[in-house]
């Protein structure tokens, strides 16, 4: 799939607005009795990035192995880079 | 460090002071001309911006995007929480600070709206007052890490199992810490050996989980 102005995950160090595309290899969301938030990790051949979304529990097509185009500026933490409520698009399977 | 501080009332203009003072570039923000006006007069070498801080443009004119810590100390919860979610969303600013004014809001201040730390200060003076009239009991003092992990201290009563006991004796949970030790009001170092006297002000940094077990090791008794 080639995807305009998409870059690796790996470039996702800085604190610029960037594209990113990935697997979903982590879904993680909350039980009823705490806040919502969808938290997941998206994975391409150069690294991985976090994303979380506030106020969710799910997001429509977003699940384990599939692929996303995830758009927003990035927040280093110890796991990596962490997008917070990012732009995001479903990449159909292929 | 380059510091943004949304909020230019006496806690932001006493912020700026001290942190520019002490050597950081400080950008001060706010939309109410006379704050600023008060704020610019003082002769320290920061900037002030008239501005709503809960504009992303305002924000981005006042250099959010290059900020290492974003403060949101203005007297408006509803404003700090809007500036500081901006400020990690749009700017991924690494460290949020924000400021509590009704205690009632605090369960807000957490990384849903962006917020890596929060300042309450009723919550503080709470904890102060405790910590004046309590020895054997438990005073949380600081939370970090969104909450999941807290210092607390405890001044050890006469009747605390602790009281005599090495340190490295004490059946501490994994996830606790015991961080200094305040006796005579000099700090001692908590190596293993320290022996344990009445009257010692042991902080404690823990996981939030951790506490009952602490606090039976400490304090003696289960709440």
């Amino acid at each position: 799939v080639s995807e305009p102005n998409v870059q690796p995950i790996s470039a996702a160090d800085g604190r610029s607005q960037i594209r990113v595309m990935g697997t979903v290899v982590r879904w993680r969301t909350q039980p009823v009795e705490a806040l919502p938030r969808l938290e997941i990790v998206i994975e391409d051949e150069s690294g991985r990035a976090t994303v979380v979304w506030s106020g969710r529990r799910r997001l429509g097509g977003v699940h384990l192995g599939g692929r996303l185009i995830v758009e927003g500026v990035p927040v280093a933490s110890k796991q990596g880079p962490t997008f917070v409520n990012p732009e995001y698009s479903l990449v159909a399977s292929h | 460090m380059r510091i943004v501080i949304a909020g230019a009332g006496s806690v932001g203009r006493y912020m700026a002071r001290q942190l520019s003072r002490a050597g950081h570039t400080v950008d001060l923000i706010d939309n109410d001309p006379r704050a600023v006006a008060r704020a610019e007069s003082q002769s320290f070498p920061f900037q002030v911006l008239l501005g709503d801080a809960c504009e992303v443009e305002t924000l981005e004119k006042a250099g959010v995007r290059e900020a290492d810590v974003l403060a949101a100390v203005t007297g408006d919860d509803e404003d700090n929480l809007v500036i500081s979610l901006l400020a990690k969303q749009e700017f991924g600013v690494p460290r949020v600070v924000g400021r509590v004014n009704n205690p009632d809001n605090e369960w807000m201040f957490n990384d849903m709206w962006g917020v890596d730390v929060s300042v309450s200060t009723p919550h503080l003076l709470t904890a102060l007052v405790e910590e004046a009239v309590s020895v054997g009991s438990f005073v949380r003092l600081l939370s970090l890490e969104h909450g999941h992990c807290q210092l607390a201290e405890v001044t050890l009563a006469p009747t605390s199992p602790a009281v005599e006991q090495s340190i490295s004796s004490l059946p501490l949970p994994r996830e606790a810490s015991i961080v200094a030790v305040v006796r005579d009001g000099h700090v001692v170092a908590p190596h293993g050996e320290l022996v344990l006297k009445a009257d010692d002000e042991v902080l404690v940094l823990m996981i939030a989980e951790a506490e009952p077990a602490v606090e039976v090791v400490l304090v003696g008794r289960t709440s």
